[in-house]
């Protein structure tokens, strides 16, 4: 009888225990609301929707240079928005693979956004500007991280940013995207399926210090 | 007397008044609306000072200044470089009306192509004017113009026009100034206006150049602006400060290869650091329904609703549309954001009070801030 009373004991705190942990997860489960609601610091140090437990594994540091892929005027902006939260960066909309030596950094951030008004500034078409971007991939995917950012919005989505958006997916080993521009999960979605860490930004004021707060060194 | 005489001779009267009535609701659009300068205007000079070609032409415009007691930098903001643009002439005004400057300098030229003021595009069913009402119950009353110059003014158009830059474009460009800059001193009467605007910023040292549009919501390059390469560092501070805002705002850097517009020319021809703001505007479109006063006012129109229901448009496009106090709210914004992030920039500021913020423009309308006509105002230009 003895024994029944105290199998019966630990059933009973095996399943209270049970509930315990299933309410605790319940309570985590909007993970995805929470990280668009969170403040930029909250994101940059607790993994934010979509992000892996493999964030720890990729190294994002100095010297850094970032590029466009599509040739909207989103890598100023994220230049802009990096240097104002203290990270010093090269942006280069145009630079060529030729124009880099390997090594020269440790951090290739692709920005990603398509503007025909950009293509026609740089004298280029769509075609041009991926081959270019594809050549500084190759000659640099070995010895560099690479960051793949978009922070345009919707306003950045669509046939001419998305052909870009898909052709440097491939090639991301983190990704930081403003929300907006992730409502149909791209992003979100590739990340999960890739096990590549993502940081969802809830707005543009928020990238420059998810940002800093990935740089080590 | 015949009865065939009596006939002709009413008839003659008939087409006689018609005539007159007609010709004097043409001759109206001459005029210009009345703009009733606030506090902070210490000076009105004409662009002809700046180039004495325009001196008793369509193509010579008042200059509003709007000197601080303290030194800093200098603005200019453009209004009515297209006409028929309504809040960016509406833009100039509001800063004409309420602006008052505390350090730096502003200047306002709110018929930046006079003569376009001064007619409307035909086949478009543009109104003439548009009306606002104040606070008080009085109205007041604008000239909605056209994109290009008033063909009285300079005719014919060539079959293409060739810009001072070297660009080939249809003919009828040759009559927007905004193709034109920077401008020709022996040209035609539109290059003469971009000539004397130009000489006007070298003259000045101009700091910064504003030039302030409309477009339709089916165009990609809206609710943005277009920097030259020089103000692409200020534009991005901008655009990342009206975003944290809530105001949607892109950024677009000035093409090389499109020739004649301020925020090329005016770059490459000058040392200001040259910007334009682009705000939606259902009647500049193809999809529009009804055109008329309202449609300007309001900015709202069913057959955009489901032009965006559709995905057709570059802009989002409720019921509640894109009102001309909005637009206004966003051209304001953004001229107070570049004028702070300049002083940060540079550490020469262009310190601004007065100016409705954002979401006071669209809470009360602009007739809250327009000021009241009296005899005087409405009597004078």
């Amino acid at each position: 009888m003895k024994k029944l009373l105290a199998l019966l004991l630990c059933l009973l705190m095996a399943m209270s225990m049970s509930v315990v942990a299933f309410a605790e997860t319940a309570e985590e489960a909007p993970a995805e609301e929470a990280a668009a609601e969170a403040p930029a610091e909250e994101t940059a140090e607790e993994p934010a929707a979509g992000e892996t437990a493999e964030e720890g594994a990729v190294t994002i540091s100095l010297p850094i240079l970032m590029t466009s892929a599509g040739q909207s005027a989103d890598v100023q902006m994220f230049n802009a928005i990096a240097s104002r939260s203290g990270v010093e960066a090269t942006a280069r909309e145009l630079v060529e693979a030729d124009d880099i030596e390997v090594g020269e950094y440790n951090t290739l951030v692709i920005v990603v956004g398509g503007s025909s008004k950009g293509l026609g500034a740089a004298g280029i078409d769509a075609e041009q500007e991926q081959a270019r971007v594809d050549a500084i991939i190759e000659k640099l995917k070995d010895s560099v991280t690479i960051v793949v950012a978009h922070i345009g919005g919707q306003a950045r989505r669509g046939e001419l940013s998305d052909g870009f958006i898909n052709a440097v997916l491939p090639y991301a080993q983190y990704l930081i995207v403003v929300e907006e521009g992730d409502s149909d999960g791209l992003f979100s979605n590739y990340a999960a399926e890739n096990n590549i860490p993502i940081s969802i930004c809830p707005d543009i004021a928020s990238v420059g210090e998810v940002f800093a707060g990935l740089i080590s060194g | 007397m015949k009865k065939n005489q009596i006939v002709a001779i009413i008839m003659l009267v008939v087409v006689a008044a018609g005539c007159f009535i007609s010709g004097k609701a043409f001759m109206a659009t001459w005029e210009e609306d009345v703009i009733i300068p606030g506090p902070g205007v210490t000076e009105v000079r004409m662009l002809s000072e700046y180039f004495p070609g325009l001196e008793g032409t369509a193509g010579d415009t008042e200059i509003y200044v709007m000197e601080g007691e303290e030194e800093g930098g200098s603005v200019l903001i453009l209004g009515g470089t297209h006409a028929n643009e309504m809040s960016g002439h509406m833009t100039a005004v509001l800063f004409i009306e309420n602006a008052q400057v505390e350090a730096g300098t502003v200047y306002v030229i709110p018929r930046t192509n006079h003569s376009a003021a001064t007619h409307n595009d035909p086949q478009e069913a543009h109104p003439d004017t548009i009306h606002i009402t104040l606070d008080s119950g009085a109205v007041r009353e604008f000239r909605h113009g056209s994109r290009a110059t008033n063909p009285i003014d300079q005719w014919p158009d060539p079959d293409v026009y060739v810009n001072y830059m070297g660009q080939k474009l249809s003919g009828s460009e040759c009559r927007n100034i905004n193709r034109c800059y920077p401008g020709k001193a022996d040209g035609t009467l539109t290059e003469q206006m971009a000539y004397g605007v130009t000489q006007f910023i070298i003259a000045e040292s101009i700091d910064m150049t504003i030039d302030l549009h409309e477009a339709s919501p089916e165009y990609p390059t809206i609710n943005t602006i277009v920097a030259h390469d020089r103000a692409m560092d200020l534009a991005s501070f901008v655009a990342i400060d009206m975003q944290m805002e809530g105001i949607d705002i892109s950024l677009e850097r000035s093409p090389t290869t499109l020739r004649g517009l301020t925020h090329r020319e005016l770059g490459d021809h000058t040392d200001t650091l040259a910007l334009l703001m682009e705000a939606p505007n259902p009647a500049q479109g193809r999809l529009r329904g009804v055109t008329d006063e309202e449609l300007i006012v309001t900015g709202q129109d069913d057959l955009y609703v489901r032009a965006a229901e559709l995905g057709m448009l570059y802009v989002p496009f409720d019921e509640n549309g894109w009102p001309l106090e909005v637009r206004c709210a966003r051209h304001t914004t953004g001229v107070l954001t570049m004028c702070m992030e300049y002083g940060n920039l540079y550490g020469e500021p262009i310190t601004i009070t007065g100016m409705p913020t954002y979401d006071e423009l669209c809470e009360n309308g602009l007739g809250a801030y327009l000021n009241e006509p009296t005899e005087t105002t409405t009597e004078s230009t």
